[in-house]
């Protein structure tokens, strides 16, 4: 299997991939198919699957059916490490930076993969490749934060470090698991186009899970709605219908609400 | 459009290429007295190895392997035969009677360490002497007063170790177990009540402000909101006091002469070594047996 | 939630101090098992009053006028040049000691604490008995006080501060191994996934997550030890080495009741000052 430039191989394929869960199945056997340079979006009401989806795709956990292709290799074979590190970069809701570290070091943390045990550890006294990093944090905005604690951040300036480490990590695709649900909707909407941006202008494919349907058409081509671990549509987002939504979202019929 | 002072990567680039300014990185407290201790630590080292005389020499002679070697051989009991201590029942016994007075004295000192800091950790803190829980009608003064002399008391009698205390209690008190109680009692007494007031310093302190709102007097207001937040947390700290007490219960009763550090130091001194080696198995089972228990206990406490 | 296993330090106490304050529910539980367990307090309280033997007399003949003796020394400190020297070069011989036996200390505990936590053994089969093994030598080594670990070292190897030093290194490395241990356990799982999720390797994950997050807890309590072997180290100096504890018990033995006073106070100001600065410390680096 070689890895032939990225327009040619679809970025994501998944082929009757399907998850359960102990007394759940938290996702119905899906395919799809993400070129590479997409942005898409995945809608659906909470515990949808969309998060599963996501991990799957992230091989953050094994799908227990189907298969999955990452730029054309195997999922199964790349254990989490350095060469799938390099295809696909997931950011979640909770940032999981390291708290007491400066923001240079949770950024350069994403060259981690790539850098030997004693460079690690001597980057911890005296930062190696700062610039990276500086490059990274002037991207996202929050460049003057550079030697900050971490924990002292906002939330929303938090999301942007993480987003500075993914950066730095330059996986081809970013995984986005609702990486705004916890910010106010003007953060939340500047951090979505941020996210859109650089994905735009390194030409990464991105895949994001929403609440907001709103940023979704604004900020993503193609939607992808997801209800009960069922996909439900799968479209370019101009095409994404009012009805539909609704459908999508309707309480009646959910599992687990009455 | 940079105003940069140094060429990029360069280490310490204080402007960023856009022109924003990045704060500077400075060595702070922790990484000052990271300093500090490191030059501490070569002192010391220093005055004890080049000062001579300090043994770290011998550590490694023959002489000292051999010495070290016949000593465990001889709480092994090697060269005593049928007459080592732990082949016989009746000193089974006996140090069964010495562990069982040992337990006491850890008892009665924590018994002593906990009554004494339940009683006094509240003026210690500050919140209750001066701050937002301080009861409005009493005069200030007297309660500001009571802070500093409590907070004194505990200061030295956690200061001061276990072992000092009890030399200077065998003074004016006979020997037993009485005096090594009061020693581990007193010195634990200071730590407990430091802790305990420290978790009321830290306590949220908003029901009970709500509480006296609600027209609670200080009393009332102590017993439903203060003390139900500190009771867990001074319990698990007094078992683990109490932990740390059966430990060093045998070293005070090296002094006060009670219990299991009586034996001992009386048989050290006779050389009888499988005594010693008798003494010290009902010590560890004691040890052994205190923290399993409060691990027990603290389950207990926190489900 | 994990509940704290070791609740000695008082930073990490104070944020589960507030955790546990808020919870009412733990308060109703206690309501339950308070009963028993008052019970259960007042009736060991009594049962420890009960051994002691009341018959014989409590005090020596003479002892209330030793007592007095002895506390209004409080009032003529013996504060003179001469002995002031002495005093702080006692103080000093007793940092030296602490210094020297809390760095041994850390030496031993740190990678025994590493391996006893478990975060690096990956294969099950090297994991149970490696881990299980140092937590059993950790445990042992620590159930002896210091003290009787001095004396034992003093009958083997003779008098010397090498063996003081080791007398306290050897259980003090055992008490921080273990807390090592359990720090680096406590840590949470998120950042380390996401550092995972990087594409760092389990020792870069380590580093950068794991130690780096258990760093705070691990120094605080570091300070609070390194406060103890202070008063370790004056009380082995009785064994002949000097220290504060040798002078004390010479003036002891000269009934001079006011230089034991001094010596006392030198004590629990160098205890003092060693709380002052893990207090300071503390408080920069809690995130």
């Amino acid at each position: 299997m070689t890895n032939s430039t990225n327009g040619y191989v679809p970025m994501f394929i998944l082929e009757g991939v399907a998850k359960a869960y102990p007394g759940a199945l938290a996702l119905a056997p899906i395919s799809l198919k993400v070129e590479a340079g997409e942005r898409v979006a995945v809608l659906g009401p909470s515990g949808s699957g969309k998060t599963t989806l996501l991990h799957l795709m992230g091989g953050v956990v094994q799908p227990d059916q189907g298969s999955i292709l990452i730029s054309g290799l195997p999922l199964t074979g790349l254990g989490p490490g350095r060469e799938l590190a390099s295809l696909v970069g997931v950011i979640h809701q909770q940032f999981d930076l390291v708290p007491h570290l400066s923001v240079l070091h949770n950024v350069l943390a994403g060259r981690l993969g790539q850098w030997s045990t004693l460079r690690s550890l001597f980057s911890l006294a005296i930062p190696r490749e700062r610039h990276l990093a500086v490059d990274a944090l002037e991207k996202v905005g929050i460049a003057h934060k550079l030697y900050e604690k971490t924990s002292r951040l906002s939330g929303g300036e938090q999301q942007r470090v993480a987003m500075a480490r993914l950066l730095v990590q330059a996986p081809r695709a970013i995984l986005a698991d609702e990486p705004v649900a916890s910010l106010d909707p003007a953060r939340a909407e500047d951090l979505v186009r941020l996210l859109a941006e650089i994905a735009r202008e390194s030409g990464k494919t991105l895949v994001a899970s929403l609440h907001s349907v709103q940023l979704a058409r604004t900020y993503f081509s193609r939607a992808i709605g997801l209800r009960n671990g069922e996909l439900q549509f799968d479209r370019p987002v101009g095409e994404v219908t009012d009805k539909m939504l609704e459908r999508l979202y309707d309480l009646r019929g959910l599992k687990g609400e009455a | 459009m940079s105003m940069e002072t140094n060429p990029m990567g360069a280490p310490g680039r204080t402007v960023s290429t856009r022109g924003v300014p990045i704060a500077r990185h400075r060595i702070g407290v922790a990484g000052l007295s990271l300093i500090a201790f490191a030059l501490l630590a070569a002192a010391s080292w220093g005055f004890i190895l080049l000062g001579g005389d300090s043994g770290f020499q011998e550590l490694f002679s023959h002489e000292t392997w051999a010495n070290a070697g016949s000593f465990i051989g001889e709480l092994a009991g090697k060269g005593s035969g049928e007459r080592a201590a732990f082949l016989q029942p009746g000193k089974w016994a006996h140090a069964g009677k010495l562990a069982y007075e040992t337990l006491a004295m850890s008892v009665l000192a924590i018994g002593f360490a906990g009554v004494g800091a339940l009683l006094t950790f509240l003026p210690a803190a500050r919140n209750v002497a001066v701050g937002e829980l301080a009861p409005a009608r009493r005069g200030l003064p007297t309660w500001k007063a009571l802070y500093f002399v409590v907070r004194i008391i505990f200061t030295f009698t956690r200061g001061i170790p276990e072992l000092i205390l009890a030399m200077i209690i065998i003074f004016f008190l006979s020997p037993g177990i009485l005096p090594g109680a009061l020693a581990l009692g007193l010195h634990n007494y200071g730590i407990l009540g430091k802790l305990s007031a420290e978790v009321v310093e830290n306590l949220d302190t908003h029901p009970a402000r709500a509480l006296r709102a609600s027209g609670a007097g200080s009393f009332q207001m102590l017993a439903y909101a203060i003390m139900p937040q500190v009771l867990p947390q001074f319990i698990t700290y007094l078992l683990y006091r109490w932990e740390v007490v059966i430990r060093t219960t045998i070293v005070v009763g090296f002094v006060s002469a009670g219990g299991l550090g009586r034996d001992f130091r009386l048989s050290m001194s006779f050389f009888h070594y499988t005594d010693v080696a008798l003494l010290l198995i009902w010590y560890i089972l004691l040890v052994i047996g205190i923290d399993l228990l409060c691990a027990w206990l603290r389950r207990l406490v926190r489900t | 939630m994990k509940h704290d296993k070791h609740p000695t330090l008082r930073a990490r106490v104070s944020s589960r101090t507030l955790q546990a304050a808020v919870s009412w529910k733990a308060f109703g539980n206690l309501l339950e098992s308070r009963g028993l367990l008052t019970i259960l307090l007042m009736g060991a309280l009594a049962w420890s009053l009960s051994a002691i033997d009341w018959g014989g007399p409590l005090a020596h003949a003479g002892g209330g006028a030793s007592a007095l003796q002895f506390f209004s020394a409080l009032l003529s400190l013996d504060l003179s040049p001469s002995f002031l020297q002495v005093a702080l070069k006692a103080s000093w011989y007793t940092v030296a000691y602490a210094v020297a036996g809390i760095t041994l200390a850390v030496a031993l505990g740190l990678p025994l604490g590493i391996i006893a936590s478990g975060a690096l053994a990956r294969s099950r089969k090297v994991r149970w008995p490696v881990v299980f093994g140092t937590r059993a030598f950790l445990a042992f080594v620590r159930s002896i006080h210091e003290l009787v670990w001095a004396w034992l070292f003093v009958a083997a190897i003779g008098l010397s501060p090498m063996a003081a030093i080791l007398a306290l290194a050897i259980p003090y490395g055992g008490i921080l191994g273990r807390i090592y241990s359990e720090i680096l356990n406590d840590v949470p799982e998120g950042p380390l996934r996401s550092l995972r999720a990087s594409g760092a390797s389990e020792w870069k994950v380590f580093l950068y997550g794991r130690l780096v997050m258990a760093l705070p807890d691990m120094l605080s309590y570091t300070f609070y030890r390194f406060e103890c072997a202070i008063r370790a180290a004056a009380i082995m100096s009785f064994v002949g080495i000097a220290g504060l504890g040798y002078q004390i018990q010479l003036s002891l033995d000269d009934l001079l009741y006011g230089q034991v006073w001094t010596l006392l106070f030198f004590l629990v100001a160098l205890v003092l000052m060693v709380d002052i600065w893990s207090g300071l410390v503390r408080r920069r680096m809690v995130p």
